[in-house]
């Protein structure tokens, strides 16, 4: 702010700094925020040496090398990271802002293309952005993690400088690491997997009490299809259970059951 | 986005125009080294930019250090000699496996079909045979290196073999301690032999331990809080109270800990749970945990934690052993089942004391006879550190 006594406090919510775009574009940033950029901090702090009136609003900073689309989604995740002057919360409201940013981040990477990510770190890194470089450079990694070699080049847009039979070599020598389906339905895959269990036998436990007992109307034994077994396989608690009903009528005359 | 997109020069359905994005080689080693191993491998064939990146100290260091955050995986080797001729490698969890076949490995695997894994670190297998007490080879499954330790002139038959493998930080050198019983010994009342050696030196060194009755074991020694740790047969104990005996690294001094309770003969797993050494003792349906407190300077003592009601009774034929604990209310175990002829037969699973149920992992591709370790995998080499590598 121009004028220094109506505003000693530095890293109040309402100081801005105004920060201009490889396109010509200007951007009013909090404070806050833009010292996320270490660049940016770096630089104002070498202004305020030289000159301490002028801060704030009227110093305009350079940034040659970012565009404008790129820094709106570094500001926008810069905001929504936890501010280090920030009042400390107690424990919920940090978990739900925990959960807030990861919504958010997840909503980010949702929306964005895979070669904006490369466009984001490299602004990210000429700001020195640090922890918008570790978020995007580990969606990067995420990204290009199941991808096939063809496509991590196509990406980059790096050009094979291996010959065939030097890359052939290798990938029989290390055919292993080369295995597995590349496709993004995996992982609904394992979701379903994940929901279906086995039971299996962890063996016969002696010594329970009180031991359990079987309803009087309930079957103890032999197993019908092989008389080998004695006792059922499967008992679970609980008497007056409906376990099925024919789909035409409910047992509560609702339109869904559980 | 637009302007972006012209401003790189390429777009993205995949015809290549003008140069390649650039990327600073730092950030480049940021985003590969947060990668899988297995990707990384892939990456390697990229182009020889990448693969020479991945191959510098800079990345490996940086590989290793974000993989020793993260959670551990399991690397298993089969025990039959036909079976697979590769190195399971699958995170506790048993979501991703990777078969590591070892033919290619740099020795040969005639050698390998015999040996048994023994323990890891930094990515590194300790790899040796159960009943004998050469070779000892520490091999990197990912890069295929291996270096073969000296090994003493005559072949010594042994009943337990338990050797430590680890990085002495205060040095910054790889060290390998080893139990041993020699067969001959049983007769004479002699206890173990222990033995170490930095890896780069030419011989073994003995070691005087203080002279308590090592349990038998085949397999690791557990590596906690910069020391080795035995179990100490108590039975045979003469003096008492000693438990746990312990090995620190750095200062290569032997130290005990005791314990005011007697184990008996029932089985055992002494391992690392949740940051502490602890004692994991079967007693029929029961899973007692004891765990070591106490400081450096002050000395540590074992005492009493839980116990949890395993529901199951086990005996001779039906056996486990704790593998880890997966989180606050999981534990990874290795069941053993006798199969009369066959041997035993191995599988895991999950069991969670608090509703008392057990989660049988399926693992497909999973020998039926196995030993396996902790592994973190990395591109450690092991060559770094003979004195002929510069």
């Amino acid at each position: 702010m121009s004028n220094t006594s109506e505003n000693p406090n530095p890293s109040s919510s309402s100081a801005k700094m105004t920060l201009k775009t490889s396109d010509n574009e200007l951007f009013e940033v909090e404070e806050a925020v833009a010292m996320k950029f270490c660049t940016v901090k770096q630089y104002f702090e070498d202004e305020k040496d030289s000159d301490v009136a002028a801060r704030g609003s009227t110093t305009v900073i350079p940034l040659p090398n970012v565009h404008s689309a790129v820094l709106t989604m570094l500001i926008s995740y810069g905001k929504k990271l936890p501010q280090s002057n920030a009042v400390a919360d107690n424990h919920e409201e940090e978990e739900t802002k925990k959960k807030e940013r990861k919504k958010y981040e997840q909503g980010l990477l949702k929306n964005l293309m895979p070669g904006e990510l490369l466009d984001l770190i490299s602004a990210a890194n000429y700001l020195d952005f640090k922890e918008g470089l570790e978020f995007f450079n580990q969606a990067l990694a995420d990204h290009i993690q199941n991808k096939s070699v063809e496509y991590v080049r196509k990406f980059f847009g790096i050009k094979n400088d291996y010959e065939p039979h030097e890359e052939e070599k290798y990938r029989e020598e290390y055919a292993w690491a080369f295995e597995g389906i590349e496709c993004w339905l995996i992982g609904e895959l394992k979701q379903f997997m994940a929901k279906t269990k086995t039971l299996d036998i962890a063996g016969t436990l002696l010594g329970i009490k009180p031991a359990l007992i079987v309803a009087s109307f309930s079957v103890r034994g032999l197993n019908s299809l092989d008389s080998n077994i004695l006792k059922p396989e499967m008992i679970a608690p609980g008497e007056n259970i409906l376990a099925a009903w024919i789909n035409a009528i409910g047992p509560t005359g609702l339109d869904s059951n559980t | 986005m637009e302007n972006s997109r012209q401003r790189r020069g390429s777009n993205h359905n995949g015809k290549m125009q003008k140069g390649a994005f650039y990327l600073p080689p730092e950030i480049l080693c940021e985003i590969l080294s947060r990668l899988p191993v297995k990707y990384i491998l892939r990456c390697r064939s990229v182009c020889k930019e990448w693969c020479h990146l991945t191959l510098g100290p800079q990345f490996i260091n940086l590989q290793l250090s974000r993989v020793n955050h993260q959670l551990p995986q399991l690397i298993l080797k089969s025990d039959h000699k036909v079976d697979l001729q590769s190195l399971l490698l699958l995170d506790t969890e048993g979501c991703n496996i990777n078969k590591i076949p070892f033919k290619k490995m740099s020795c040969t695997s005639k050698r390998l079909n015999c040996l048994r894994l023994m323990c890891s670190c930094d990515g590194l297998l300790c790899i040796a045979a159960d009943y004998l007490i050469q070779p000892v080879i520490i091999l990197n499954p990912i890069t295929r290196e291996s270096v073969i330790l000296p090994s003493p002139k005559r072949r010594a038959y042994v009943v337990s073999h338990q050797i430590g493998f680890h990085l002495d930080p205060s040095s910054g050198k790889y060290k390998v301690v080893r139990e041993y019983r020699n067969m001959n010994s049983l007769n004479r009342d002699e206890g173990s032999s222990f033995e170490i050696i930095t890896i780069g030196d030419s011989s073994w060194r003995k070691l005087s331990a203080p002279p308590v009755p090592i349990d038998y074991g085949l397999g690791a020694a557990v590596y906690w809080n910069g020391a080795f740790h035995w179990k100490i047969q108590e039975r045979n104990d003469k003096s008492g109270d000693n438990c746990i005996l312990g090995f620190n690294v750095s200062d290569e001094k032997f130290y005990t800990i005791s314990c005011h309770v007697r184990f008996g003969s029932s089985e055992y797993d002494l391992l690392v749970l949740g940051g502490c050494l602890s004692l994991v003792e079967h007693d029929v349906h029961l899973m007692r945990i004891w765990k070591v407190t106490g400081t450096k300077d002050e000395g540590y003592s074992l005492s009493f934690h839980c116990t949890y009601d395993t529901c199951v009774r086990w005996n001779k034929y039906l056996h486990y052993s704790v593998i880890c604990q997966t989180n606050a209310d999981s534990f990874l175990l290795k069941v053993s089942r006798e199969d009369g002829e066959n041997g035993p037969n191995h599988w895991f699973v999950q069991f969670f004391p608090g509703k008392a149920l057990y989660s049988y992992l399926n693992i497909p591709g999973l020998p039926s006879r196995f030993r396996g370790v902790y592994f973190k995998p990395s591109f450690v080499s092991p060559k770094a550190a003979l004195p002929c590598y510069s």
